[in-house]
């Protein structure tokens, strides 16, 4: 700005029964002209405000001019303009025939903490018997499209197989064999005590394939593809794409929902065996570095521990908690409004939710199995 | 002597626009193809095509919104580095109106507005609350609308909402995509005559992307006909719509009709 910063500033001077205003008034100078408001001005008589000296007048200026008019006036002077420009006059004129904008209150309902609970008391219940109006939808429509094999959409489901599973190899695995390290290197501290350091592959075995393995690749998947569901489906929902799904006469859930759980379906006890497998792995390395006892050894010890029936145990988690999380995940996608937060906060909360049912039905297995005897 | 409004100081003679031979395409669709034009100040242009030629593009090349793969862009006479500090200068002296509002769906209507003045000035809340809230009334909408989500408006309520963010800093080039789609024509014609006031109450310079006939004719001093890349007519629109070339006649003649007929059918539904 090639100006000087006093010519840049909005000038208020007091002149007898004249205000004379100069220098730039516009938004972002405007904060300057505070400081110079008179704190006194005549008592009696007509003021006059003259906007002779003014070089440059904008909205935001003039309805700080403005303002001040409608604020004298009120206290029941009498105040006139002067010598303002066409362009500034108009202006004045635009501002000063709409209604007051300091009249508008805008008050947001603000709740109490007791409210708040109220609210997301029946959200929560709500949101309950929502989902499960979902998946009955969605059941529904599975009875329907299982009978006819043109409905299966078996390109999509791989490409489900391939984006949860597949690519999720690599992280699941790396996670699993770490789990499977750290097992066995804190059981071994512990067995060396007793002399006991070849049980390390009962505790190892056990662990792992009946809790640790399914868990952890539930939950990598929860993050990393419930989370994705919920972005895909809200996103397509932004973007008006689920109601053009409906006006065509198709079913979002046939096209969208299906394909997603039913490849997770696949891709998640899939994982679990590559979970299980490298948890092992790690078990058996650690314990050949640790306590010097050979995979060979160990190998022989883990099928004295555990039997087919513990990993079948443990698998069978899976397909459950597949179903969980893919349909979580395209619950929320649904249930997103049209903005970006909304997506947001519903992919949060669908990763949130997943990993948390995931835990609720390991521990219903559990109780299950010890029930049956498992 | 110097002028009232607030945009004499870069001089007259400098255009607020100044593009030189600009080239974009997508893959091998080639958008424009040597494009040059200025924008004096004060001017209300009209960029006019059929679908696919490239005017929502060329606004977003004036706005530094897309890169061209070639030419040269200048803003009120300075060619704008991305990043610099100048870049952000030369964003406050500019508003654009998105064709679809590109409100911000997690704040009220009168918060979107007030963003640029609190980023931007640093005025007190309140004095920057009044001006949204004025802002927002000259724009047309009901006071209680300030309130509001975006997702709670109307589109012509959301097309308002959009100018009135576009107009909060009064930038002195206002640039608005297809600002009367979605609006049925009474409420075009207000917004129009708000456009109006405010430029010749501002000095504003504006391009606008429009289908509207009926507005160009009311509002614009000058109209660009983009056509296969690149400018097939430019001038006021009585030269436009006098003009002899087939080309020009021809789309002319076709939004005539389309704009006549929508009107018809208008009328057949009230």
């Amino acid at each position: 700005m090639p100006d000087s910063a006093q010519e840049d500033r909005p000038r208020i001077r007091l002149d007898g029964q004249t205000i004379r205003l100069g220098g730039r008034w516009t938004a972002v100078t405007l904060e300057k002209a505070f400081a110079q408001v008179p704190r006194k001005i005549p008592d009696e008589g007509e003021l006059v405000v003259d906007l002779a000296g003014v070089s440059a007048l904008d909205t935001s200026g003039a309805w700080f001019i403005e303002r001040s008019l409608r604020n004298l006036r009120k206290a029941g002077r009498e105040v006139r303009v002067a010598n303002a420009r066409p362009g500034a006059l108009s202006l004045l004129d635009l501002v000063g025939a709409q209604p007051d904008p300091r009249a508008v209150k805008l008050t947001r309902p603000r709740f109490t903490f007791l409210q708040r609970t109220g609210h997301a008391t029946l959200a929560l219940g709500q949101n309950m018997i929502d989902y499960l109006e979902f998946m009955g939808g969605a059941a529904q429509r599975w009875v329907k499209v299982v009978r006819n094999r043109r409905h299966w959409r078996l390109p999509q489901f791989f490409t489900h197989v391939e984006q949860t599973g597949v690519s999720a190899v690599p992280i699941v695995g790396l996670l699993s064999f770490l789990i499977g390290v750290v097992i066995a290197y804190q059981g071994l501290y512990v067995l060396q005590t007793y002399g006991a350091t070849l049980f390390v592959a009962n505790l190892a075995g056990v662990s792992v394939l009946r809790e640790l393995g399914p868990l952890i690749a539930a939950i990598v998947v929860a993050g990393r593809t419930g989370s994705a569901f919920t972005a895909q489906i809200g996103t397509m929902k932004v973007a008006e794409e689920v109601d053009a799904i409906i006006a065509m006469g198709l079913s979002p859930v046939e096209i969208l929902v299906l394909p997603r759980v039913f490849g997770l379906m696949l891709a998640l006890p899939l994982l679990t065996v590559l979970a299980d497998g490298a948890g092992m792995l790690g078990a058996s390395l650690t314990a050949s570095l640790v306590a010097g006892i050979s995979p060979h050894a160990f190998l022989s010890q883990l099928g004295r521990a555990v039997s087919v029936q513990t990993v079948l145990s443990g698998l069978a988690k899976s397909p459950v908690f597949a179903v969980v999380i893919a349909s979580v995940g395209c619950f929320h996608g649904f249930r997103s409004e049209n903005n970006a937060e909304s997506v947001g906060r519903r992919t949060t909360r669908s990763v949130v939710q997943s990993i948390f049912f995931v835990i609720v039905i390991d521990a219903a297995f559990s109780v299950a199995y010890s029930n049956l005897h498992i | 002597m110097s002028d009232v409004t607030a945009t004499e100081r870069s001089g007259q003679d400098v255009p607020v626009v100044q593009l030189r031979n600009i080239r974009t395409w997508f893959g091998h669709h080639v958008v424009h193809n040597d494009i040059s034009l200025d924008l004096r100040r004060g001017e209300i242009v009209a960029l006019l095509g059929g679908s696919g030629s490239g005017k929502t593009t060329l606004l977003r090349v004036m706005a530094l919104l897309h890169r061209p793969q070639a030419g040269r862009v200048e803003l009120f006479g300075s060619k704008v580095r991305r990043g610099s500090a100048e870049e952000l200068a030369v964003r406050g002296r500019m508003g654009f109106m998105f064709q679809f509002g590109a409100l911000f769906g997690g704040f009220t209507v009168r918060r979107n507005v007030e963003l640029p003045l609190v980023e931007h000035t640093s005025l007190p809340a309140r004095l920057i609350e009044e001006i949204a809230q004025l802002k927002i009334q000259l724009t047309g909408l009901e006071p209680a609308a300030a309130g509001l989500m975006p997702s709670e408006l109307s589109g012509g309520m959301r097309k308002r909402a959009a100018l009135a963010r576009a107009l909060a800093l009064d930038p002195e080039l206002l640039m608005l995509d297809e600002p009367g789609s979605g609006l049925d024509p009474a409420s075009a014609r207000s917004l129009d005559e708000l456009i109006g006031r405010l430029r010749s109450a501002l000095g504003l310079t504006v391009v606008m992307v429009t289908h509207d006939l009926a507005s160009v004719r009311r509002l614009a001093d000058r109209a660009i006909l983009l056509h296969e890349g690149g400018i097939l007519a430019d001038g006021s629109p009585k030269e436009l719509l006098a003009s002899d070339d087939q080309r020009v006649r021809y789309f002319f003649q076709l939004e005539l009709k389309a704009s006549r007929s929508a009107s018809e059918a208008e009328a057949e539904t009230i």
